[in-house]
This record gives structure tokens, sequence and C-alpha cells, in this order.
């Protein structure tokens, strides 16, 4: 559900982004068509563009017909200039028969001339604009009123890689890529379902970018697929340049900790979930596809869940489950029972802890948020700092800081075990975005319990629930299957079933064909 | 009425409908309830709970008997749709507010008593030193965020935190097990006085409270004609865990010393040893344990209690929030009348008596109106097919 | 949220912590006593506290243990005419204010006993930081001074105290008495509570039998070997070890017992109930010190029961006859005939009947095997 606040915002925005995005198309190109004369087409796209110094404007003549002027222009650095050199300004400038009539000649670049797969004529010189942009080349000829669009994509791009974040022992190294059309030739591959759909917008009034939604018509429920056209039409921002942007935009709560949207940068991970009968949402320039809906357990399961043995995928996943609670609560609970119910830890360790702190000045809830905050910078700056050094800099640090602030006195050495064991679960989760919200939700816990101990601590936990149940995202309770209890899709939550019995699709999905299996 | 809202397409199954008899009715009573039956009844508790526990179906039945014939319709809707009298509408209304006052009053009334008993048991056990507003605000409050949602989603909430309850109910059990002693329980049947007998079987009733809830939520059952199973199958499950704790409690301390516990159930855990010694000691922990069983009584009573008002002044669904803050004071304010614990007990004493009369009164008044009205449209539909 | 929800939670949360947190006492801040001792004073009662010194029980620095014995430890007294006012009396000369979430122990000086305990056990019921699951016992001499032995196998003197009692409970030897059985026994009419009796020693603290009370009160103490028979009636602990005389020759079989079932029967309804006590033991044998006894012989083992049976009968019986005289029924039997027999136990006052009563108590030994010599 979007907040009300929510929709206020966004309506009013839109009033003011359609205005903004019709004045400055009047401005600039207009309803500009392509003009006969080849030099005021160059001259309005330079004027456009702004002469920039990656334009290039090359004039030459087409040799059929004596000093007829043409002209192709293309952004450099975005087109394969081999390509263009080879396929279309060779076969144009070779000496050939010389042609009689000018529709002849016209006929003759677009069908046999000009070498391209993807071409296409163009009359309006905005479209032109927009596709010089994209990468395409464009070609004017004298006498023309006509622009031909070449299609000559061909930048400098990262080959398929392992994708980083989500590394697994077993399973494809295969990662998405920057490039869209790349990311979609590799979902397609693993899923040669003609059901497959690809739905393209353009999102962002100046980034313009290219966004991809994809479905399996058949499975995924109708509703869901409007909705999110729905929400994905509705976006007015200038640039997107990551699909966080899209995620936040689309996002039913923009405010909640928790992420409503699913991110991965594995094809394999996102067919699973349009198996499912989730939509995915490709953005061009980055490798991590958004998966719509979502549900909080999922952000707990990682596709080598699939690929290994179901007891050992149930027995990781439980271990996650503990994880979680110990990256959530485990400095809570110290907390509380260091400052309020120290009658419940054994005597011997309360004895030993008690001693541990006796050099410790401050109270324990201080002791923790220095420790807890100092960790977190030292795995902030560890991502920063480069390559290699980075991961043997955190591990040091964290070895020199928390022995030397126990032989100081400054902690108690429990809390450095704390700080460890709470730092290693948080990266037990394989889903970053889920586990980072982990660690932020840390630090309110910890304030609760140092206020009210064990009571404090279960009423935030009690107000955190509220808000995960309350929570949705496209329609799916957050919670599902669990709250509301759907006790067939607990299958693969905390336990993943073998494959043979998993013959039906998560029903809090709504799939239309819910079978796994064929008839 | 107004704008779908998304909970609408969730509504509550039969699952959530058991979660939340279950969790409505577990509540502080179980706590202290002990110590006045075994006062009464001795080692017979473990009967009375039962017969208490059956009066409790007896009533739950009738709700569910009556509610049924007004699929989606809460108390106040039928009830003022039942009481008016030919085109006039607002007599309708106009007669159906003693009813609706009534049980409201009840449920502002068992909002103020289980805040009040909470924060008592936390400031005795745990936590001597916090103010009791600290406990009640913070209690009132945080209901009040889960009372200003529909009750679609307080059932949800309830479905997902019933498996907690649970949790208790095992130690206890363990208790059991570890320190239990069987002759502590005998000698059974020793009846002589009939109206202590009585009186313990009346005790033992209330603290079955809340079911009263009912009025409210079934209105927002998926499927309200197959609820009755389901219904006693919750009241069964209560039942069942009453009757363990009330069984371990005899069997472990005896009919006697059980006079002598303030809070019985806190004593029992203090009687269980974890294996493995992890945690020493388990009444702090089951203190939080408990609250999930205190909020949950405390949300469902809340949530019914916003919802009876919003229903009944035909109030916009944007108001349900502000009616679940504006109620909060006067929680706060009840809860704050009970000079002492003594005064405290007495209150819950009569909240549960006054629980089973006020549903009686309503079920045997709206019942004989539903049968003449089904009767007068019986001859109607004679008449004009004649 | 709500805006309006959302700014009222952070109001709440800003209240909480402008005015500070009531209980929060860090775990350093809590002066942990770990036993209680509770000895007369002409004043009214002396309690004495030891409390762990928690830098001395681990040596900082990492290396080795710490200090042992009374050195890791603390011992304060306060006097007062009630239990607070002798534990205020403590909080004046301690830095920290007392904590008795950790109190394990709690020892009773023979003569406090005697005068009764109730007054102070109530405030032991109403403290919620005592456990239920702690020890009690009564010592010989003052409880100050148990509380200064200072052993040497446990690092905090009392601690050995604490392993001494649950091992003994755990072999059957020691009466399973906590804090909580202590106040359910005192509260239940139908019976006595038991108590174990220690005696201090150097270096040590020894068990040397039960303290049998009436009420509160102590009214008698039974030696080591009087206590198995009450053990074995009252609670169904299989007791120590017995050494039989080998048929009127000088020598001794030595049985261990190793399960252990008691039922109590109670014969005539009348005014005076005939009571039969049936204990039915495993055990096996141990030691043999005799020659005659050949353990190969066919029906020796039946022949030995019988023995063994005859033996602890007599002993059970004389046991029976002397607390019959105090007039204290320490077996319990008081509560099986109100559990069991509700009617008998209306219609007698069993206070006044008890040391009449006519109880008789019968073994029946099993020996089941003998150890892994043949003869």
């Amino acid at each position: 559900m979007r907040t009300g606040w929510q929709r206020r915002r966004s309506r009013k925005k839109k009033k003011m982004w359609d205005q903004r995005s019709k004045e400055q198309l009047d401005k600039r190109v207009g309803d500009q068509p392509v003009h006969m004369e080849i030099e005021r087409n160059v001259e309005f796209i330079g004027k456009v563009l702004g002469d920039s110094s990656d334009l290039i404007t090359r004039w030459f003549t087409i040799q059929y017909i004596p000093d007829r002027r043409a002209v192709l222009m293309c952004v450099d650095g975005l087109v394969d200039k081999r390509n263009l050199d080879q396929f279309v300004l060779a076969p144009l400038m070779t000496r050939g028969e010389q042609l009689q009539t000018k529709t002849d000649l016209w006929m003759m670049v677009n069908e046999s001339l000009v070498a391209a797969e993807e071409k296409k004529k163009s009359s309006q010189l905005k479209e032109t604009v927009d596709s010089l942009l994209s990468g395409d080349a464009i070609l004017f000829v004298d006498g023309y009123s006509e622009g031909l669009i070449i299609g000559a994509k061909g930048w400098e791009k990262r080959g398929v890689e392992d994708p980083r974040a989500e590394a697994v022992v077993r399973g494809p190294r295969e990662g998405l890529t920057e490039t869209l059309r790349v990311n979609t030739g590799m979902i397609r591959r693993r899923l040669k379902d003609p059901d497959l759909r690809l739905k393209d917008f353009k999102v962002g009034e100046r980034t313009k970018t290219n966004l991809t939604m994809m479905f399996i018509q058949g499975i995924v429920d109708d509703t869901l697929v409007k909705e999110i056209e729905k929400r994905i039409q509705e976006i007015r921002i200038d640039s997107v340049l990551e699909s966080g942007y899209i995620e936040e935009m689309i996002g039913d709560a923009t405010l909640s900790p928790f992420p409503v949207l699913q991110n991965t940068e594995r094809p394999d991970a996102v067919v699973a979930h349009l198996l499912e009968g989730k939509v995915g949402i490709l953005v061009d320039g980055t490798p991590h596809v958004l998966i719509a809906p979502a549900v909080f357990t999922q952000f707990y399961s990682s596709p080598e869940d699939y690929y290994e043995r179901y007891m050992i995928a149930t027995f990781l996943r439980l271990l996650r489950l503990v994880a979680f609670f110990i990256a959530l609560l485990l400095p809570a609970l110290y907390i509380a029972f260091i400052s309020f119910h120290p009658e419940m830890i054994p005597s011997k360790l309360a004895i030993a802890l008690a001693a541990g702190r006796s050099t410790v000045p401050f109270p324990s809830i201080v002791e923790a948020l220095m420790m807890e905050m100092s960790v977190e910078i030292l795995r902030e700056a560890s991502i920063r700092l480069p390559g290699p050094i980075g991961p043997t800099i955190g591990i040091v640090g964290a070895l020199v800081i928390g022995e030397a602030a126990v032989t100081a006195g400054v902690v108690s050495p429990l809390m450095v075990i704390v700080v460890g064991l709470t730092t290693i679960s948080s990266y037990a989760n394989p889903n970053y975005s889920a586990a980072i919200s982990i660690r932020l939700l840390r630090f309110p816990m910890m304030i609760v319990a140092s206020i009210l101990g064990l009571y404090g601590l279960v009423i935030a936990l009690l107000l955190l629930l509220l808000h995960m149940i309350k929570l949705r995202s496209f329609g799916v309770p957050y919670m599902a299957p669990f709250a509301p209890l759907r006790i067939k899709d607990v299958k693969d939550t905390l336990i993943r079933i073998p494959w043979p019995f998993m013959n039906k699709r998560p029903s809090i999905f709504r799939p239309v064909d819910d079978q796994r299996e064929d008839g | 009425m107004n704008k779908q809202n998304p909970e609408q397409d969730q509504p509550i199954s039969l699952y959530q409908s058991h979660a939340v008899i279950v969790s409505t009715i577990i509540g502080v009573g179980v706590i202290s309830m002990q110590r006045g039956i075994a006062k009464e009844v001795g080692p017979d508790g473990i009967w009375t709970i039962l017969i208490g526990g059956l009066i409790v179906l007896v009533e739950i039945v009738l709700i569910t008997r009556l509610m049924q014939k007004f699929p989606g319709k809460t108390l106040a809707q039928f009830s003022s749709e039942l009481l008016s009298f030919g085109k006039k509408r607002w007599l309708g209304k106009v007669l159906s507010i003693p009813l609706l006052v009534g049980i409201g009053w009840y449920w502002l009334l068992t909002i103020a008593i289980v805040t009040r008993t909470f924060s008592e048991v936390a400031i005795s056990a745990v936590f001597p030193q916090t103010p009791m507003e600290v406990f009640m605000i913070t209690m009132l409050g945080s209901a009040c965020f889960a009372a200003g949602q529909r009750p679609e989603l307080i059932a949800r909430f309830n479905e997902f935190l019933m498996p907690f309850l649970f949790i208790p109910g095992l130690l206890i059990l363990t208790a059991w097990m570890e320190a239990g002693d069987w002759e502590n329980l005998l000698p059974m049947f020793q009846v002589t006085d009939w109206k202590k007998f009585l009186q313990g079987m009346l005790t033992s009733a209330y603290s079955y409270s809340g079911y009263s809830v009912l009025f409210v939520y079934m209105a927002y059952y998926q499927q309200p004609k197959k609820a009755m199973r389901a219904h006693i199958l919750a009241t069964g499950t209560v039942i069942v865990g009453y009757w363990v704790t009330i069984a371990a409690s005899i069997s472990i301390f005896g009919p006697f010393e059980l006079a002598n516990l303030m809070w019985p159930t806190l004593d029992l855990i203090k009687q269980v040893e974890v294996p493995g010694q992890i945690l020493s000691r388990l009444e702090s922990a089951i203190i939080g344990i408990w609250v999930v069983a205190v909020f949950t009584t405390l949300v469902n009573m809340f949530g019914v209690l916003v919802d009876i008002s919003l229903t009944t002044f035909n109030l916009e669904e944007r108001f349900r929030k502000w009616l679940a803050w504006g109620s909060l004071p006067f929680g706060y304010l009840v809860a704050n009348r009970p000079a002492n614990l003594e005064q405290l007990f007495r209150w819950n004493d009569l909240a549960g008596i006054y629980e089973i009369v006020m549903t009686l009164v309503i079920i045997l008044i709206l019942s004989i109106l539903t049968r003449l009205r089904a009767d007068k449209k019986g001859d109607q539909n004679a008449s004009s097919s004649a | 949220m709500h805006p309006l929800q959302r700014s009222l939670s952070i109001i709440l949360l800003i209240s909480l912590l402008v005015t500070g947190c009531w209980d929060a006492r860090e775990i350093e801040e809590r002066a942990s006593v770990i036993a209680l001792g509770v000895d007369d004073h002409p004043n009214g009662i002396e309690v004495s506290v030891q409390m762990p010194i928690p830098i001395k029980v681990v040596s900082s620095g990492g290396g080795g243990g710490g200090e042992s014995g009374q050195n890791a430890v603390q011992l304060f007294s306060g006097q007062g005419k009630t239990m607070s006012d002798a534990l205020e009396d403590i909080e004046n000369q301690s830095n920290q204010r007392l904590f008795f979430g950790h109190a394990r122990v709690i020892i009773l000086s023979e003569s406090v006993v005697r005068k009764g305990i109730g007054e102070f056990l109530d405030f032991l019921r109403r403290e919620p930081e005592i456990r239920r699951r702690q020890w009690p016992m009564v010592v010989k001499g003052t409880a100050k001074d148990a509380l200064k032995t200072s052993p040497k196998l446990t690092q905090i003197p009392m601690e050995y105290l604490v392993d001494m009692v649950e091992a003994g409970v755990r072999f059957g030897h020691f009466a399973d008495v906590s804090l909580g059985d202590l106040f359910t026994d005192i509260s239940n009419p139908a019976k006595e509570p038991i108590l174990n009796y220690m005696e201090v020693k150097p270096y040590k603290i020894q068990w040397v039998g039960l303290a049998l009370l009436k009420g509160d009160r102590l009214v008698k103490v039974l030696k080591r070997k009087e206590s198995e028979n009450l053990l074995r009636i009252r609670d169904e602990m299989v007791g120590e070890t017995w050494d039989v005389p080998c048929g009127g020759d000088q020598g001794h079989l030595v049985i261990f017992p190793t399960k252990m079932k008691r039922e109590i029967k109670v014969k005539q309804h009348k005014d005076v109930p005939k009571i039969n006590i049936h204990l039915t033991l495993e055990g096996s044998v141990s030691e043999k010190i005799c020659e005659k006894v050949e353990l190969d012989h066919p029906g020796i083992y039946s022949k030995i029961n019988r023995l063994a049976s005859i033996f602890m009968e007599k002993r059970a019986q004389q046991l029976i006859q002397d607390i019959q005289k105090t007039g204290v029924d320490s077996f319990s039997i008081g509560n099986h005939i109100r559990a069991h027999h509700p009617d008998l136990w209306k219609r007698i006052d069993w206070k006044k009947v008890f040391p009449k009563a006519d109880i008789r108590v019968i073994y029946h030994v099993n020996i089941r095997r003998i150890g892994l010599k043949a003869k």
C-alpha cells in the first residue's frame, strides 16, 4: 500500500514534470521534420547537441549520382566505427553505374547499399537525435526529407564475470552485466519458454534509460503486471542510473527499513523467480535485476539452496535464521543481561563477566554502541580501501582494536566476542540489502534494551513485527506464507523440501498456472 | 462504503480465528488464576478449570450461532438493524447504544485491568525501581499502534504470534516432569462444600475472559459458516493449556503452598532448570514471552473497542487511528483507578462476572429479536405468496 | 507509520532516555551474594554473606586461574532484629547494593533453627531475587564459621558446598530439599520438613545427617546411618550402601542399592491405623569380607536377600520408634494418608495419632549381581 503522503507527492510531481519536459521539448528540438537540405539538418543537430566534441559528422559524395552529397553522423564511443566504414561508407562511396532518378537512389541506399541489420527511416529530427544518442548512426542524403537510422551500436563493455555479491559454491558462475541486451539474452538462454514476455520502457527524462520488464505469460498474475506497469509509467525523475532508483520509486513502503523488492545479479536466480510468477525488472547500465514482489523469507534463501541437497539446504536456511537473530539481537541481549537481568547468566560466567567489566568505566550500552560503531566504520572503510589490502586491513584492524581495547580496559572481553559474532552473523545473510537493514535495526534494539531490559526488547520486537506484518509488496503480505499462514507454501521457506515434492508454485504470488509438473 | 482497502482481500481465515480466540483469552489470567482456585477448591482445581472452560465454551457457541446469522456485520451493525422498527433507523441506533456501551465498557475495563496487572507483575518480579507509569504507557502505547489497524491485520498479527504462546507451556510441562509430585493432586473429588466448589468454578470461568471480542472479529471472517469448529477447537486449546498450567502448579506446589504464592506461574518457571545451564533463571525471559500473551490480549481488546466505535458512528477508515489514540487516555485513567493489588483482583473478578452476564444478555435479546423477525418475515412471505 | 504516531513514539523514546534507566544496574555494580548464613545474636539475628571478588576469581591479564579460597571472597556480617534490618546493616558496609540473584546456599545455624526459621523465611519468599532452587542447610556451630571455611577444591568456597549437595542428591544420599521444597513442606499441614545437616571441619564441610523439623523448628538430628531409612521412606531415594553381618559369623557383606521402590499400605482404618511400608530394593554386592559365604552357591542370593532384609528392617524399626517419640512425622506418612485415604485423614488428628500408630517397615531386598568377582 502506498501511503497517502507518497501518493500526494507523486501526483504533484507528475504535474510539474509533465509541464517541464514539454517546455524543454519545444525549446530544443521541437517537431522539426527532416529537411531536404542536409546542411540544415546537420546545423540543427549540432545546435541541439551544443557542438559536442564527440559528435562525428562525415561528409561524402555518393558515387552513383554525381555531386550528390550525403552525411553520416554518429557519436564517438557509442558506435562500432569499423562496421560503419565497411558496411555503410564503403558501399556508398564505391564508384558504380550512375543512376537516373532520385527516388531510385534513396530506395537503393536503403535496400541494397547499406548493409546493416537494424535500420529505420525517420522523418522527425527529434527521433534522429534520440537514436543518435543511444548509439545509432544517421545518414542524410541531400534532397531527401528522410534520414536513415542505422543500428551500429558498439561500445566497450565488461565481459561476463562472477557475480560478486552473490557468490555460491555450487551453481553457475555467470553474473549479469551492465548491458541490457546481454542480460535478456542470458535469461532467455536459460528459459526457452515462448511465453516469456519482455516489455520495454524508457525512464528518466535526461538519462532515457532503457528498462525491460520480464515475466512469463500464463504463470504471472495479470493484475500484478498491470500494477507494475502502471507504477513504472508513473515514474517522474530525470535520471535512472541504477535499479535502486526504480526500487525506491515503485516500492510500496519507501520509509521501511526492509527491502520490498529483491535484487539479484544472477541470471539463474532471475529465471527461478520468474518461474514462481514474479516479475523481473532489468535496467540498462546495471547488473542488478529487480524482482517483484518480494516476501521476507526470500531474502534468507540463496540460489544455492536449490542446487544443494535438500537436507543441507534446510540446515543452511535454519542456520541463516539463527544468524539473523544473532545479528539483530545479540548486542541488545548482552546489554539486557548485563544491566538488567544478571541472574539469568550462570553464576560462574556472571562472576567472570563482572571481573571483565570491572575495569570498564562505561555502562554496557555505551560500551556496546562504541564497539558496534567502530566495527561498522571498519567494515565500511574496508570496502573503500583499495583492492587486495582491504580485507586484510579490516581483519587486522578488528583484531588490533579489539585486543587493544580489552587491554586498555575500555571494553570487556565478552563484548569483543559479541561484536565479532554479530558481525560474522550479519555476513551469513545471502542478500546484501536485507543484511544491511538488520545491521541498522540493531542499534534501536540496543537502545531499547538499555532502557527497559528484556521487556523493552520484546516490545520493540513486537512493534517491528507489526510493521513487517503490515508491509506489503505489490499486494503480497510481506510475512507470507507465515502471516497469513499458507501451509503449502512453507515447503520453501525455512525448510526446502526435495524437488520431486515441490510440484506446486507458491500460492502467495497468485500464479495462474500453479503446477510445476506437466499435466 | 469507503475506498477498497488492501486488507479487505485478506479476510480472517479459520486458523486466524483460532489464533484470535487463543491469544485473547490467554493473557494476564494465566499468571495468577491458580491461587484463587487452589484457595477455594484445593486439588479439585483441575476439575473446576474444565467446568469453567465448558461454561465459556457454551457462551462462545452461542455467540458464534448468533453471529453466523449476520455474516459480515459487527455487533454494532446488526444490533441496530434488529432494534430498528419499521423505517426508523435512528431508533435502532439509539436502542442499540446501551448494549454497545455495556460491552464496550467491559472492553475498556479489561484493557485497564490487563495493563495494570501486567505492570504490577513486572514491578514486583523484575523491575522493582521502575515507575508503574512506564509499563502502562509503553504497553498501552504499543497496543495503540496495532489497534489503529484493521481487524484483518490484527488477526494476522495474532496468527504469527500464537506459536510463541506455547513456549511457556513447554517450560511448564518440563517443570512438571522435573518437580511434580502426584500425591499433591490427590485426593480428588473431595467436594464437601458445594458453595466453595461453585465459587471455584466461577473463579475458573473468569480466568477465561475475553471471548466477547468475537462480537466484532467474526464480522471479518472469510467463512463465518465454518467458524464453529475452529472456535470450539480454539476454546479446547485454551482449556488444555489452562489445565496443564493448573495441574502442574498443584502437582509441584501442592494446594497449600499454591495459596501462598502471589504469581504462581512465575514460581512455576522458577522451578525449571534449563538443560545445559545456558540460562540459569528464566523469570525475566518468561516475563518477556508473557509480554506477547498480554500484548495480544490488549491489542485484540483495543482493536475491538476501536472497531466497534468506528462501525457505530459509521466513520471513515482514516479515523481508526484517531480513535485508537483517543481512547488511550481513558484506558490509562481506568488502569490507574485500583488503589492496590487487592482491589485489582476484585476488579478482575467483577469484570469476569460482568462479561459472562453482559454477553448472555446481549445474546438473549438479539436472539429473541432475530426469532421474532424471522417469524414476521415468514408471515409476510406466506401472505405474499398466498 | 503515521506522522503523528512517529512523532509520538519519538517523544516517548526521548522522554525515556532523559528520565534515565531505573532498574539498569550493571553486573559489576551489584554485590553478588553467593551464600547466605543466619546465626543467633543477642540483638536478634546475625546474617553473614559471602561475596566473590570478581577480579580475584578471574585473574586479570589472562594468565592462569586467580586466587581461591577465602582470598577470592569477602565475608560481611550484619545484625538486626529482622532479616531486612540485618541485610541493611551489611549494605552499610559494602560498596554496592546486595544482589541475591546468584545465591545458591543458605546456611542456618542449629541454634537458629531450634528457635524457628519462619520469620526470615518470609523475607526469602517475598524477595523476587531469591531463587527457589537453592540449598538451605543446617550447620552445627555457627553459619559464619561455615562461611569462613576455605576448601581447596573450588575457587569460591561455597561453590564447593553446592557441588557437594547436588552430587549427594543425585546419588540419593542427601535429602533433596531446595528452598522451594522447604516452603512447600512448611505450608503443607500433612508434611514436616527435613534439612541436610552439616558439620564444619578445617578446610571442609561434612554432611553428617539430617535435621528433622516440626513446622519451622528443629526437633531432632539424625546421624548418617539413621538418615538413609528416612530418605528411603520419605523420598524414595536409594540411600547409601549397607553392611550385613554374615550369619552370626564375623565379617560383612556390603550391599550397594541401585533401585528403590516404596509402597505405603494403610491397613486398618480405625482410630489408630496400621501402616505397612514396603521397600523394594534392588542392589548388588559390592564387598564381601567373610570366609564362609560362597557367592557361587545355589540359593545363596535369596539367603542374602533375607539376611539383608531382616537386618535393615530392624534398623528401620528402631528409627521409627525413635522418631515416634518426638511426635514429628518426618516420614510424610501423613501426606500419604491425606492423599490416598482422605476419609481417614478427616476422621483422625494425625499429629496426635502418629506416635501411637503401628508402623511396620518391610524390606524386599533383591540382589541382582555381585560385581566382577564370581565367588
